[in-house]
């Protein structure tokens, strides 16, 4: 190369890799949780498990959308103020998750006490300084085109989170998408199997997602469901049961 | 694409004329992103079609970063099986990478030269038909969003003045994306990004929605969308979204298939 960037660059490490152990690393965290508890008990277990892979955060809550607004649930909060921030948000219908939402992407607010983000939410950054919040994070649980809900994290003093926190942050937010598709749609195989299920976001799946969509007439989320459900059926990985339906050598309506 | 005539003095002045009006063209699509309907998925397919059109190459990739630490790709010139491996190999490490962590562009005049340092990625490129490629980090202001790709099926490096276009023109698509905004906080380019990502994995399921109710490859199915966006004048995220919705049939996406 003619700019000499190589030399060294060919050491550093493969980002894929990284992202997938950390991914995986994440997943296994919240197994391990999950496996230790009671049905009954997942939810809080599954928010210990958060709390300890973003340690730096005061608290943070994971809310689950309902058909609409008022229909939010939070599903667990790691304190009191973590969860009323989620009801406050629900209550006036502004503040970053709400954004986040809409946006389908993250929406952080590191500085709640003055302006862009005081500006942006006058009436939720009020609330949130009483409750004692300076900074909040919104990350969306997005399974192919829905979002499911939101993980909600805060601080008490204002300041963002970094490259590394922001990282973390998404991953477990992936891995909370697989665990409260499993809460849905419970019984059949449970949050352990969903969790252990999890891949990366690969374009083959979401092509595959679209194709089965079409072949079984239902929504992106059933679809997504289809595909990971063969995949566990079969021992094996949802990215090659993709790659058979997009390359058509399977077809999901024979199941 | 449009084709530059011989160098015959009327037809030089015209290809000139055309070329002046082709960057300035290139240069207000990638910016006039203060329209209500501003779709990121048409501002990089914008942004890799701008630099075939304008520059010595046969194909051009952009890939962005994602915040969980990979390179996604969010538009190509091409959309065969070969070229989109190539470009999914990249997504940890190569060429791309190592534009997007240094912030430095690079030339690879003679692929082969790298079979050493990246063996899979030079049969992948061999296999793909291309023999040189050029890396152009898309920044804004001092932050790196990530690397344009330029390739070419034969040997040579670019002349520093498509370098510097490419360089331009990926800037702009970076500020179109941030809306001109000055001084973004890295917190509003994060939801950006993260933004124009779940766009695109909307319209990769669109995609695989088109493809298998008219029974076409994924290629064709992408084209017979971005085909039916620029006809009816919506944008393809928008259209992307009405279908996973429901809101909209495949059939509707009908019209014939336009020419590779």
């Amino acid at each position: 190369m003619v700019s000499g960037s190589e030399s060294g660059a060919g050491d550093v490490g493969d980002a894929e890799q990284e992202t997938q152990i950390l991914r995986m690393r994440i997943t296994r965290t919240l197994i391990d949780a999950v496996r230790a508890s009671p049905p009954r008990a997942v939810p809080q277990a599954l928010c210990r498990a958060c709390v300890s892979l973003l340690p730096d955060l005061t608290g943070l809550s994971l809310s689950v959308l309902g058909q609409e607004r008022s229909m939010n649930v939070v599903l667990f909060a790691s304190d009191d103020v973590a969860g009323r921030l989620a009801e406050i948000q629900y209550t006036l219908g502004e503040g970053p998750c709400t954004d986040a939402v809409r946006l389908r992407a993250p929406v952080f607010a590191p500085d709640l006490t003055r302006a862009p983000d005081a500006s942006r939410w006058p009436l939720f950054c009020v609330q949130a300084a009483k409750a004692g919040a300076e900074a909040a994070f919104s990350v969306p649980l997005t399974a192919g085109a829905k979002v499911l809900g939101t993980l909600d994290l805060y601080q008490e003093t204002a300041g963002p989170l970094d490259d590394d926190q922001v990282r973390v942050a998404l991953l477990v937010a992936d891995a909370l998408t697989l665990a409260v598709t499993a809460l849905e749609h419970g019984a059949s195989h449970g949050v352990l199997t969903w969790l252990e299920g999890a891949e990366s976001d690969r374009v083959e799946i979401h092509q595959a997602t679209g194709m089965i969509m079409v072949h079984l007439d239902v929504n992106a989320e059933e679809a997504l469901l289809r595909l990971r459900a063969r995949a566990f059926a079969h021992g094996t990985t949802a990215l090659d049961v993709a790659r058979a339906v997009i390359d058509g050598n399977l077809d999901i309506r024979d199941e | 694409m449009s084709e530059h005539q011989g160098r015959h003095d009327d037809s030089a002045r015209e290809a000139g004329m055309n070329r002046e009006r082709e960057l300035a063209k290139a240069f207000v699509d990638l910016t006039d992103t203060y329209a209500p309907d501003f779709d990121p998925l048409r501002l990089f397919d914008r942004l890799v079609h701008a630099c075939r059109a304008l520059l010595d190459v046969d194909a051009v990739a952009v890939m962005i970063a994602d915040a969980r630490g990979t390179l996604k790709t969010m538009a190509a010139t091409e959309d065969e099986a070969a070229f989109i491996e190539l470009m999914q190999m990249q997504t940890g490490r190569g060429p791309c990478m190592d534009c997007y962590r240094t912030g430095q562009g690079a030339s690879v005049p003679d692929i082969d030269a790298e079979a050493d340092h990246w063996p899979a990625f030079v049969d992948a490129m061999a296999d793909a038909g291309y023999r040189s490629l050029h890396t152009v980090p898309v920044r804004l202001h001092e932050r790196v969003l990530g690397a344009l790709t330029l390739l070419n099926a034969r040997t040579g490096a670019l002349p520093d003045s498509d370098l510097y276009l490419a360089q331009a023109l990926a800037d702009s698509a970076a500020l179109g994306l941030m809306h001109w905004s000055t001084e973004p906080r890295r917190e509003d380019v994060i939801t950006r990004v993260q933004g124009a990502m779940a766009a695109k994995t909307l319209l990769e399921i669109a995609k695989g929605m088109i493809a298998a109710h008219h029974q076409v490859p994924m290629s064709t199915a992408g084209r017979l969308l971005a085909h039916y966006a620029n006809r009816h004048q919506v944008r393809l995220s928008a259209i992307a979204q009405a279908l996973v919705d429901h809101d909209m049939h495949p059939a509707t996406v009908q019209e014939a298939v336009p020419e590779a």
